[in-house]
Parts: structure tokens; sequence; C-alpha cells
């Protein structure tokens, strides 16, 4: 028997260490990287709340199963516009590619 | 397994998931940030161990660690001249984010403390029973079907968007002549 809020505070924590990842890299790449800790941390989060219930209901796994494909639909599509990025600006650094906000 | 036992290893799990994330968002070399959070997810699975849904700590190593992390580790060695000179400048605003992190943590903690079920433990029993079940749900028209359906076509969406997005269209005209 593991307690329940320490999956909870786990899933608080990884949240939080994405999120930092996401605000302090310089690169694409690395803010992608810090997105997904997020995603798994949400997953987590799924998961002990449909296994501390009766799991009669299958909503949280279902949603679990969705955010495994989600997250590999995204994570494909920004790698691709991030290569496309880097063929015709030679760079990934998100500071440095800012031609909409011009 | 003793429950001391149980305890131990589930905290030193945690340690290794949380260490390994904190290492990988501030490691200065991409790669290394990568194989840090390929060890992050696996110690994730082993979470799912413990939860006793085996089934989806399989879907964790195969999805993030075989095809996510991978992708990411393929991307950073094709992007690999434009980090290289970025290397030696440091993280940008660190004590914003700290701060923001911060916040935010506090408000997660306090948010959770209020769910009626907060004291209460999970078993560590596997529940292989419930994926038959999922199974189920997840193709069943009156359940989740659509939600399946949908799915499926974000996927197909996202392999066509990726080949677009990454086809070089002036090399291929290129070669055409």
């Amino acid at each position: 028997m593991i307690p329940f809020a320490w999956y909870l505070l786990i899933a608080a924590a990884l949240f939080c260490i994405g999120l930092f990842g996401v605000l302090t890299r310089r690169s694409a790449i690395g803010i992608l990287l810090g997105l997904e800790f997020m995603l798994n941390a949400v997953n987590i989060n799924f998961l002990a709340f449909w296994r501390a219930g009766t799991m009669q209901a299958m909503s949280g796994a279902v949603f679990s199963v969705i955010i495994f494909a989600v997250a590999a639909a995204e994570v494909a599509v920004g790698l691709a516009i991030i290569i496309s990025v880097y063929r015709s600006r030679r760079t990934v650094v998100v500071a440095e590619i800012s031609d909409l906000k011009e | 397994m003793p429950l001391n036992l149980l305890y131990a290893v589930f905290i030193f799990n945690a340690i290794v998931i949380l260490g390994s994330a904190i290492c990988s968002v501030t490691a200065r070399n991409l790669i290394h940030a990568a194989l840090w959070m390929v060890l992050s997810f696996f110690s994730i699975a082993i979470l799912f161990v413990f939860m006793g849904i085996g089934f989806f700590a399989v879907i964790q190593i195969t999805i993030y660690i075989g095809a996510i992390a991978v992708l990411i580790l393929f991307a950073i060695m094709l992007t690999r001249r434009s980090m290289q000179e970025q290397e030696d400048k440091r993280l940008k605003n660190v004590w914003v984010a700290l701060l923001a992190v911060g916040g935010v943590l506090t408000v997660l903690v306090m948010t959770l403390r209020q769910i009626p079920i907060f004291g209460e433990s999970i078993s560590t029993t596997q529940v292989d029973e419930m994926v038959p079940a999922l199974g189920k749900a997840l193709t069943e028209p009156a359940q989740y079907g659509l939600l399946f359906e949908l799915a499926s076509v974000l996927l197909l969406a996202a392999l066509i968007g990726a080949i677009y997005l990454a086809f070089d269209r002036k090399k291929a005209e290129g070669e055409e002549k």
C-alpha cells in the first residue's frame, strides 16, 4: 500500500520541473523536452486517480491513452517544424526566430 | 514484500524520477538532456508498476522511450551545429522561472490537499483484468469509440503534416531538373 498523496506530489513536482524547462530553455527542442515532462506528469495524475477509484469507469485510462497518442503526434509535428525552420534559418534558438513578430 | 522495503524502493524511484528530470532541464548539452529524460521516463514506468497497472508501464516504455525520446535524439543530432555555438550560454531568466514555478507548485499542493481521498493509499496488486475492459471501452461506439477514431485521425494528420513540413521542396525540384 502506497499513500495516494505521494503519487500526486511526484506528479505536481514533475509538472513544475517541466514548466521550468519550458521557461528557461533557449532552443526549441529543449522546450519540447520540458513539454514532454509536463504531459507525463498529467498522465501520472490521470492514472493515479483512476486507480484510487473503483476502476469501474474507464475514463481515466482512456484519457491517458489519448494523451499518449497526442504526445506522439505533437512531438512528430513539432520536430518537423523545428527541422524545417532549421533548414531555412540555420538556428533552433527561439529568440532568433521572430519573423512573425516584426 | 515487507512494507518498509516497499516504501524504500518507492522513495528511491521517486528521487530518480525527479532528480533525472531536474538534470534533464538544466543540462547544458541537449544530448545529455535527452538521455536524462530517458532515465526519468523509465522510472515513471516503474511508478506505473507500483500502481499495479503494468500495461501502462509497457506503453510508457514503447511510446515515450521507444518513439518520442528517439525522435528527439534524432532532431538534436540533425540541428547540432546551431546549438554548439550556443552551448556556453546559460539558461535564460532562471529567477523569474523559479518564481513562477514556485507559485504554481504552491497552488498545486494547496489544491491537492483539498481532495477528499488525499489521505488514502493505493494497493500495489496488479490489475491485469482491466486491459480487456479498456479495449472494450475504447472501441465501443456508446463509450469512447468516437474519441478513439478522433485519435486515429489526429495521428494520420500528424503523419502527413510531418512529412509535408520536413519535405525539402527546393531540393526535390532541383533533382527533377
